[in-house]
């Protein structure tokens, strides 16, 4: 009869003999649970997003959750705009404003030399994280203002989608 | 360290451990032409500052420490030594970590992948001297579920409409300006072909994961060529630097073979002593 893998470790595992198997065990449980709830729970899903806009706080909560793998989650978009998005009007305005869609992390295009370099613009920069799963939307402002050499992000709060 | 103690390594558990430290750095450093610039050049002319981050995780310093550290583990290559093996995989560890956290590599999912597989490693080093089967079965089933909560964290986060539609990948093709594949597909054909592809692609791409996700209920040899053989397909509807994320994983697969290989050499050497005792 096959055995699988998982199953012929757990038979043969001993507290006594393997305590750090027996933790690593208990991790990926405890990840694998996490990430199962990912679907069916508005908290599980708030906390991801917030960890992939860079707004989950405090720190120590995001750096526990940035060990967690999502590779590739839930629908991101980057809007890149010179004006604050409310402030433009829909009809004129819309041309200047580039919409890209991301992979988990919006802010992807900060992380090479070319994009930083074309990031860098006398006026502040208007950027805005948008992030949809299972018909729910997320959206986390950032402003981006350049001293000399210096790009300085402010992160806004992130607007949750009320729960159904 | 005496001489007796160097020997005392099993040789397949070397060569296991060589394969996922070889197969790591490979991924480490095959963005190496990207991440140096980036690393050395761009962090000093345009820092950033991202409040959100400590101090310590916005210094350009400990990004280009924790890139170039984990070349100390090439030492494994040229020594038996179980002390430089834990010390390579904690260095590796570490280094992972401190650049999954950095403000300036913190999207980089290479860092993650190479943290977990970095923290079997560890585990793996510190019990390298074992031999027994119960140490070999848990080598194993500890790979298969790193390798599972990768592809469950991929897996999951992909059950929506918008990548089930094929939408989100098919958008990022063809934004994509590098991969040779991309280039050659859009030269080719039509953004509309394109995206009925991506309708049946993406679905593949979920179901594939979904099925790694459950990699611990499987038996080992399947998930070692279907997974294999499924993130090596990953590059063609992306770039090839998907594989500073994967290679890593790939070695773990693969140093897992391997153990199931010393398994069956020692069933078979056990078998035939009983057959022709000395």
């Amino acid at each position: 009869m096959f055995l699988s893998p998982l199953i012929q470790s757990l038979r043969a595992l001993r507290w006594s003999k393997d305590p750090a198997v027996c933790i690593a065990y208990a991790v990926f449980a405890a990840i694998f649970i996490f990430l199962a709830c990912l679907p069916f729970s508005a908290a599980v899903q708030n906390l991801q997003v917030r960890k992939f806009h860079f707004a989950l706080r405090p720190f120590a909560v995001w750096a526990a959750d940035q060990f967690v793998p999502s590779m590739y989650n839930f629908h991101n978009r980057l809007v890149i705009s010179y004006a604050p998005l409310h402030e433009l009007d829909a009809a004129a305005e819309l041309a200047p404003v580039r919409i890209i869609t991301v992979n988990h992390y919006p802010l992807h295009l900060m992380y090479t030399d070319r994009d930083r370099q074309r990031l860098m613009a006398e006026k502040p920069l208007y950027l805005y994280a948008l992030s949809n799963y299972r018909g729910r939307e997320w959206m986390t402002p950032y402003v981006l203002t350049c001293e000399a050499n210096v790009i300085h992000i402010q992160i806004g709060t992130t607007d949750e989608p009320p729960v159904r | 360290m005496n001489r007796q103690c160097v020997d005392a390594l099993p040789e397949r558990v070397v060569v296991a451990a060589r394969i996922v430290v070889a197969l790591w750095l490979v991924g480490w450093t095959s963005k190496c032409f990207v991440l140096l610039e980036y690393f050395f050049k761009t962090l000093v002319s345009h820092p950033m500052v991202n409040d959100f981050f400590p101090a310590f995780f916005r210094s350009a310093l400990v990004a280009q420490v924790a890139y170039l550290l984990p070349l100390l583990a090439l030492c494994v290559f040229v020594t038996r030594r179980r002390a430089w093996f834990c010390g390579a995989a904690v260095v590796m560890t570490v280094s992972s970590a401190l650049l999954l956290l950095h403000q300036d590599s913190a999207n980089d999912a290479t860092f993650e992948t190479s943290f977990w597989v970095g923290a079997w490693l560890v585990w793996f080093t510190l019990s390298m001297r074992r031999s027994d089967a119960e140490f070999f079965l848990h080598a194993r089933s500890l790979a298969l579920c790193v390798i599972a909560i990768q592809f469950c964290g991929g897996f999951v986060g992909k059950l929506t409409s918008e990548y089930w539609s094929g939408q989100v990948l098919a958008d990022m093709f063809m934004q994509q300006t590098q991969g040779l594949a991309a280039s050659w597909v859009r030269a080719h054909f039509d953004e509309a072909t394109i995206r009925i592809w991506f309708q049946w692609i993406s679905k593949f791409f979920i179901i594939g994961e979904g099925a790694l996700a459950l990699a611990p209920l499987l038996p080992y040899r399947v998930v070692c060529w279907t997974g294999i053989s499924f993130m090596l397909s990953f590059a063609l509807f992306k770039t090839w630097m998907i594989y500073s994320v994967l290679s890593c994983l790939i070695g773990l697969l693969i140093a897992g073979w391997v153990l199931i290989g010393q398994e069956v050499a020692d069933t078979d050497s056990a078998s035939l002593r009983r057959k022709y005792p000395t």
